[in-house]
């Protein structure tokens, strides 16, 4: 294998590649739409207001906390920056007062949400790049980071990860974005061209699942097929018996 | 991570192998519960990983070495695979991976304790950290599906074991055997306490309550007495009247400060075990 295949496939290291950082208005509203997706969710199951806003807090800045301490990257950026817990108060309190308008306000709920899923993906991306891990684990922290917000969410309400159950493909669509980061990162396009065309895939995936209404596959039993095939290959083949 | 290398002597395939054997019982798990793809690969990767990750992110020593190795995320990732599309087979081999997976929990033992030790912990945190890397997987696993955690629940013997195993790890290397021995002697009993376990039926201990071993010694040194028939008005009255009332006539130490005219002393826990204090006054009658 030469080395840029060994590169793309992580079995090699690699230079981290050139970053450009997000504009803080990216994180601001990833942060905030995570937020307020939180507390809908938990005015949905009748919480109080202790409970929403802390719903909305995990959801909102969950991810960035699985990912900064699973990588180990310093003081979570929540606790460094401290806008970010501004801005998961903000999504917490339109959640808390506007729920019903946030509701008939749903088209523009659902861009914002199908927008942001690529920040997360991107901020896992990076933060794991500038760490020079290999491709593998950088799609990994990509998801986790995308959907750690949802999955705390869920575990906190005593709850089956949605993420993990058959529906629309959210975990998919954040795993596809963030190969595409990766793979364009290491084959060395120009940092803004990758960011766009990461942003871009996460967001027509996701839109793409709710509007032609695309399920993930669940577990597929090839059990039975390859024992077939196996023992029609194995059957004694008599050659008094003419073929055909 | 470069402690990986410095202590564990068994080859380095081997905990690839136990990855996925784990992630193999991730990925069915999830697979019998109807999760999709991402369950599936989330699962196995928590099962097969959880324990490493776990341990690193404890320690606090540098990006985890799940991350840094691409091969133990691929191993999951091929055990996820495997965990998609052979459910059946694999649910046929359950004794074999029951094995594998012993085997498998004795490794991660000997890579948790052995990183602690590297790192200089003392004796109890890194049988604690052998420990929890070999059950963390599985506990992070039934996290993940939504259940209170099988290690956790009386019945299953592994988490015992892997206690066993990890005392036994740590008492070696104080005694001073060379690493590769150690492993191999952790191993194989984290395997045959598991698999005796598994043969002979033996559970892990439920809580034992000592409370009623112990309360004659507050009913003698006359200590004031949470008494439920005050405190609890639950507790009054009930099916178990008459039975408290022939238990109180033995020579039960309470029957004592009855005669003495004193209120007599109910248990501090009403268990299953204790008479409940059903028999005793209501409060108006005794005013009088």
């Amino acid at each position: 294998m030469t080395p840029t295949v060994m590169a793309a496939a992580g079995l090699a290291a690699a230079a981290p590649p050139q970053i450009i950082s997000l504009p803080p208005l990216f994180d601001a509203l990833a942060i905030t739409v995570g937020a307020l997706a939180g507390a809908l969710y938990a005015t949905r199951k009748g919480f109080d207001f202790l409970g929403i806003v802390a719903i909305a807090f995990l959801s909102g800045l969950g991810g960035g906390v699985i990912r900064d301490v699973v990588l180990q990257f310093g003081t979570p950026a929540f606790l460094a920056n401290p806008w970010f817990l501004i801005y998961a108060a903000s999504g917490a309190l339109i959640g808390f007062f506007f729920a019903k308008k946030a509701q008939t306000w749903g088209f523009a709920y659902n861009a914002l949400d199908v927008a942001t899923m690529g920040v997360w993906v991107l901020l896992g991306c990076q933060k794991s790049l500038q760490l020079g891990l290999p491709a593998v684990s950088v799609v990994f922290v990509g998801v986790l980071a995308s959907v750690g917000g949802g999955l705390l969410m869920n575990l906190l309400c005593g709850e089956v990860p949605t993420s993990f159950q058959p529906g629309h493909w959210h975990a998919f669509a954040a795993m596809l974005a963030s190969i595409t980061y990766v793979t364009l990162a290491r084959a060395g396009a120009p940092p803004l061209t990758a960011e766009a065309a990461t942003l871009a895939t996460a967001a027509v995936l996701k839109w793409s699942a709710v509007r032609f209404d695309i399920r993930t596959p669940a577990p597929i039993d090839l059990s039975e097929v390859v024992r077939e095939r196996l023992a029609r290959r194995r059957k004694p083949v008599d050659p008094s018996i003419p073929s055909g | 991570m470069a402690f990986d290398t410095v202590l564990p002597s068994v080859p380095a395939w081997s905990a690839y192998l136990a990855v996925a054997v784990g992630g193999v019982a991730g990925a069915s798990h999830a697979a019998r519960r109807g999760f999709d793809v991402i369950g599936v690969l989330g699962l196995a990767a928590a099962a097969g990983l959880g324990g490493l990750l776990l341990r690193d992110v404890l320690l606090q020593k540098g990006t985890p070495v799940v991350l840094t190795d691409p091969r133990y995320l691929l191993s999951a990732a091929f055990a996820a695979l495997l965990g998609f599309f052979f459910a059946r087979l694999i649910s046929k081999l359950r004794r074999l991976l029951l094995g594998l997976d012993a085997l498998a929990m004795g490794l991660f033992v000997a890579l948790g304790a052995s990183a602690a030790i590297f790192f200089g912990l003392g004796v109890v945190p890194a049988i604690f950290l052998g420990m929890v890397t070999a059950i963390g997987g599985g506990l992070l696993r039934d996290l993940l599906s939504g259940e209170a955690p099988a290690v956790l629940r009386p019945g299953i013997f592994s988490g015992v074991a892997a206690l066993i195993g990890a005392i036994v790890f740590v008492g070696l290397y104080e005694l001073g055997l060379a690493t590769f021995w150690n492993q191999i002697a952790t191993i194989a009993t984290v395997f045959v306490v598991r698999i005796l376990a598994l043969w002979r039926g033996w559970e892990s201990p439920t809580p034992v309550d000592m409370t009623d071993r112990i309360s004659h010694v507050f009913a003698h040194a006359r200590v004031p007495t949470f008494r439920p028939h005050v405190h609890l008005p639950l507790h009054r009255g009930g099916a178990d009247a008459e039975k408290s009332e022939s238990s109180v006539s033995g020579d039960d130490p309470r029957t004592a400060l009855v005669e003495l005219g004193e209120d007599p002393p109910a248990p501090i826990w009403v268990g299953e075990n204790s008479p409940a204090p059903a028999a005793l006054p209501d409060d108006g009658e005794r005013i009088e």
